[in-house]
């Protein structure tokens, strides 16, 4: 089965973005007994949105937000539609930045989780009863692990599009 | 080469024709593709809860054999306290029976309990939820009442073959008829304040000006039987303050949930013997 360069590099972020995911969702069901949760839903949106091309971070972008959307009793594609939107206002502005930079990239994730999360406070919850503190006390503690994971997950992102590009392209130039 | 004002609004632009064609797609579809994310990544959330309980399995093994001596004394004590209670509970069952017999009353509708285990906690501001361990192969349908030892966890929202997940009454997406004990007037349960390192709590309205709850006189709220969801009598909370509603028709206030609701491992889930 061949790939493109393109479809390569969508299967690293979606698989990457996927197992993010998976670790928070373990970490939530370990912090619920404090009554405290970790939303890093900026960081998926990150990194195609700074360093890969408009169709790939779009698509990665939707696919990861799907994703997230099984878990949530939202309409199925709020969070796809949320993360769709976030690439497109990053990418539209990226040229502007050093994108390439660790502190630039980590920037952009913390003020991406921050705008997302404000965005689904407000859809979630409307006029529902809601403690405020609670709200205040997830943004905090998601805020702060998105600031400490972020250059391990870019790490990650980065390494696997070497490495699926080391392992596959010979291949493809073979003929194979 | 398009003029520049068309090449930087390309990516919104892009961006609305995709989400045009989501909207344009038939529900079958949207349906369908849920059905495929959810069961892509159920796998991985049940293995991940099987792997939590082998890693109990091990700390248990390595207890000293003097611990599980005494776990077992105590558990020949509540198994004891068990045994006795269910030869209360079969007389009682009798004696309503035969009551109903003689009065020619309608039965109590009977439930049959499927007790789960929990794969997921995902307990957050905006929604709580659990995913448990049991789904439409074990007969689990949207709608049944899901409860612990301490009383309703929740109601079921979503089931899949395997699996099904439970909005708990904690979620301010959970709105039922309750009642105080001893009082049949409905009153209107509501949960959603979770404050962190604390028990959740929830809020109750619409109660009448004549009672009263105070900390240190609270007052235990049950389910009222009425939606024909929840079956009466089920604990809900405890009510430590009430206080007159703007209108001044009613009260509402504060209810404090078991704080075991946020450390659950195991549920049982109540399934009708008579489908809804």
């Amino acid at each position: 089965m061949k790939f493109t360069d393109s479809q390569r590099r969508l299967l690293v972020m979606v698989l990457s973005g996927w197992l993010l995911l998976i670790i928070t969702r373990q970490a939530n069901h370990l912090l619920a007994p404090w009554g405290i949760s970790l939303w890093l839903g900026g960081l998926l949106v990150a990194f195609p949105s700074l360093q890969l091309n408009f169709r790939t971070g779009l698509v990665s972008g939707v696919m990861l937000g799907l994703f997230v959307d099984v878990w949530s009793p939202l309409v199925f594609g709020t969070h796809a539609l949320l993360f769709g939107l976030a690439h497109v206002i990053i990418f539209r502005i990226r040229g502007r930045l050093a994108a390439s930079e660790l502190a630039i990239g980590i920037t952009v994730a913390l003020i991406t989780n921050l705008a997302l999360f404000m965005v689904l406070s407000f859809w979630t919850l409307g006029h529902a009863p809601v403690s405020g503190l609670r709200l205040l006390s997830d943004l905090i503690l998601s805020q702060i692990g998105l600031g400490l994971i972020t250059p391990w997950f870019f790490a990650l992102q980065t390494k696997g599009l070497q490495l699926i590009f080391k392992l596959w392209r010979p291949r493809v130039r073979a003929g194979i | 080469m398009p003029p520049e004002r068309f090449d930087t609004t390309r990516p919104f632009i892009t961006l609305g024709v995709l989400i045009l064609v989501w909207l344009l797609l038939p529900t079958v579809v949207k349906r369908w593709s849920k059905i495929s994310f959810y069961e892509l990544q159920a796998p991985v959330e049940v293995s991940a809860s099987y792997l939590r309980e082998l890693q109990d399995y091990w700390s248990w093994r390595s207890r000293s054999k003097t611990d599980i001596y005494n776990a077992y004394q105590d558990l020949a004590g509540v198994a004891a306290q068990y045994a006795h209670a269910a030869e209360e509970n079969a007389t009682l069952r009798n004696e309503v029976q035969k009551l109903e017999n003689l009065l020619r009353l309608p039965t109590f509708s009977a439930y049959r309990t499927e007790a789960a285990r929990v794969v997921t906690r995902d307990l957050n501001a905006w929604w709580q939820r659990l995913t448990i361990r049991k789904g439409s192969r074990h007969g689990i349908t949207v709608g049944a009442p899901v409860i612990f030892a301490g009383g309703v966890v929740g109601r079921v929202s979503e089931v899949h073959p395997h699996t099904a997940v439970v909005d708990m009454i904690s979620s301010n997406r959970l709105r039922l008829a309750a009642s105080f004990d001893g009082d049949d007037r409905p009153v209107s349960f509501q949960g959603g304040i979770n404050p962190p390192l604390s028990r959740p709590e929830a809020t109750v309205e619409f109660v009448p000006l004549d009672l009263y709850a105070t900390p240190a006189q609270p007052q235990a709220l049950i389910t009222s039987g009425l939606g024909g969801v929840f079956p009466r009598g089920l604990r809900l909370g405890t009510v430590t303050q009430l206080e007159p509603s703007p209108d001044g028709l009613f009260k509402s206030g504060r209810v404090r949930l078991d704080p075991r609701l946020n450390k659950l491992t195991e549920v049982a889930v109540l399934i009708p013997l008579e489908p809804l």
